[in-house]
């Protein structure tokens, strides 16, 4: 079987990025809505171009294991159209289940965290990318769909253009799309949850293309017109130096795991949920949600 | 290599177009925003107090169980940490100087306008 010789989606696009960068800096200028700093801008870009480095680096592995996982595959797949669809889809199921991992797993959040450490929300915040996504495994998501039967050339060819999909979401120049989109595409409603700290809205959508998957599994969580969005982490960083943001997690856990009293303590810091502590007290998403709905519920016997 | 230097450039040419535009700005805070800020970024912290930096830039907020947490800049955004007993020290009458124990936010200076309130708890700094 010839296999064809496929562009890098997200190589051709890079144009594209950086002219729609600067259109939305002239559209937050002039309709004052969304923002932009310019370090902010810089430390984003910077972490972009060496995700770029990073990923360039360590291709020749990750191709050479997914070749060799395609070696024991189910089927033989062939290149057709209907193929690049059906890949195209379970390739953003894989991203859905990736991605839910990188926030709910710590050692997988130190590398997907430099995402969210931006405080502000534009097309440069897409762009803002780990360094160490390697480090983390963050491919072996992908394994299952070489082990089906889809030629890792296929893959990775959906995968640029699911990332490319995502660059434009990241925006808040875009208000609510069509009905239709809203139900079934990830918008940049959507992704704007996505990136907010605000309880309500935490650990929700991690849709990479379609929303569809955070319906089925029970993470979605529409944008609220009464709850705007903070964006940003849960403890955000004191610095916009974007060396710091690429290693502040691993840094953290490696401080806690010298920490560790127990196996168990091990465990919990590098595999446990973002804030996970021995004792209990950590600050997980769940703790801060069930305070949050705790407090809201006082409140309301207060005034009731 | 050509590319590398290529992406550099283009990254520079966007940075200066973002601060050409004007995506500058050092806001400043006033009490309710500072007392917003720390209660949304720190779950359960809720206000009683605040002492506003003289030039706006940061804000020590007191909490109801008698916490105390710090608001510091960041370009145009800002940062909240929880302080223990011994991060704030007055540095002779007219600056406190905060200390965060954190990478990247260590020590913030914290102009004063007058004499600082009993609840900040300062401890004095020998010259």
């Amino acid at each position: 079987m010839t296999v064809p010789s496929l562009p890098d989606p997200v190589q051709l696009a890079v144009p594209a990025f950086a002219a729609l960068v600067a259109l939305e800096m002239w559209l937050v200028r002039r309709r004052g809505r969304g923002a932009y700093d310019w370090k902010d801008a810089g430390a984003s870009l910077t972490l972009g171009l060496g995700s770029t480095v990073a990923g360039l680096l360590t291709a020749g592995a990750v191709v050479g294991i997914a070749y060799f996982v395609w070696q024991f595959r189910l089927f033989d797949i062939p290149w057709a159209w209907w193929a690049f669809l059906l890949c195209f889809v379970l390739d953003d199921l894989a991203y859905y289940w990736f991605h839910r991992t990188a926030h709910r797993v710590r050692w997988f959040w130190a590398s997907h965290v430099v995402h969210h450490s931006s405080q502000h929300y534009n097309l440069t915040t897409a762009l803002r990318q780990t360094w160490t996504g390697f480090i983390s495994l963050a491919f072996i998501f992908r394994l299952p769909l070489f082990l089906i039967g889809f030629d890792p050339a296929m893959v990775a060819f959906c995968a640029g253009l699911n990332l490319v999909y995502q660059f434009w979401i990241h925006t808040e120049q875009v208000g609510r799309l069509p009905r239709w989109a809203e139900a079934v595409m990830n918008t940049p409603s959507h992704h704007r949850v996505h990136h907010a700290t605000n309880p309500l809205y935490l650990d929700r959508n991690y849709a990479g293309v379609f929303i569809i998957w955070d319906r089925m599994f029970g993470t979605f969580q529409p944008e609220r017109d009464d709850v705007r969005p903070r964006y940003g982490i849960v403890k955000n960083l004191g610095t916009l130096n974007p060396l710091w943001a690429a290693v502040h997690e691993w840094v953290g856990i490696a401080r806690d795991v010298s920490r560790a009293q127990s196996a168990n303590d091990l465990a919990g810091y590098i595999a446990g949920p973002p804030g996970w502590r021995p004792d209990g007290a950590g600050e997980t998403s769940e703790a801060i949600r069930a305070r949050w709905e705790a407090t809201r519920q006082e409140a309301a016997e207060r005034g009731a | 290599m050509t590319q590398l230097l290529f992406s550099m450039a283009a990254i520079a040419a966007l940075v200066a177009l973002a601060w050409i535009l004007g995506f500058r700005s050092q806001p400043v805070l006033g009490e309710s925003d500072a007392t917003d800020e720390a209660e949304a970024m720190l779950p359960g912290f809720r206000a009683q107090a605040c002492l506003v930096a003289a030039d706006g830039r940061a804000a020590l907020v007191h909490g109801i169980d008698g916490s105390r947490a710090l608001v510091a800049p960041k370009g145009d955004r800002w940062v909240v940490r929880r302080l223990d007993n011994a991060a704030i020290r007055q540095v002779g009458e007219r600056e406190l100087r905060i200390d965060c124990h954190d990478t990247g936010l260590r020590a913030v200076r914290f102009p004063l306008d007058g004499t600082p309130p009993g609840w900040i708890g300062a401890q004095t700094e020998q010259a």
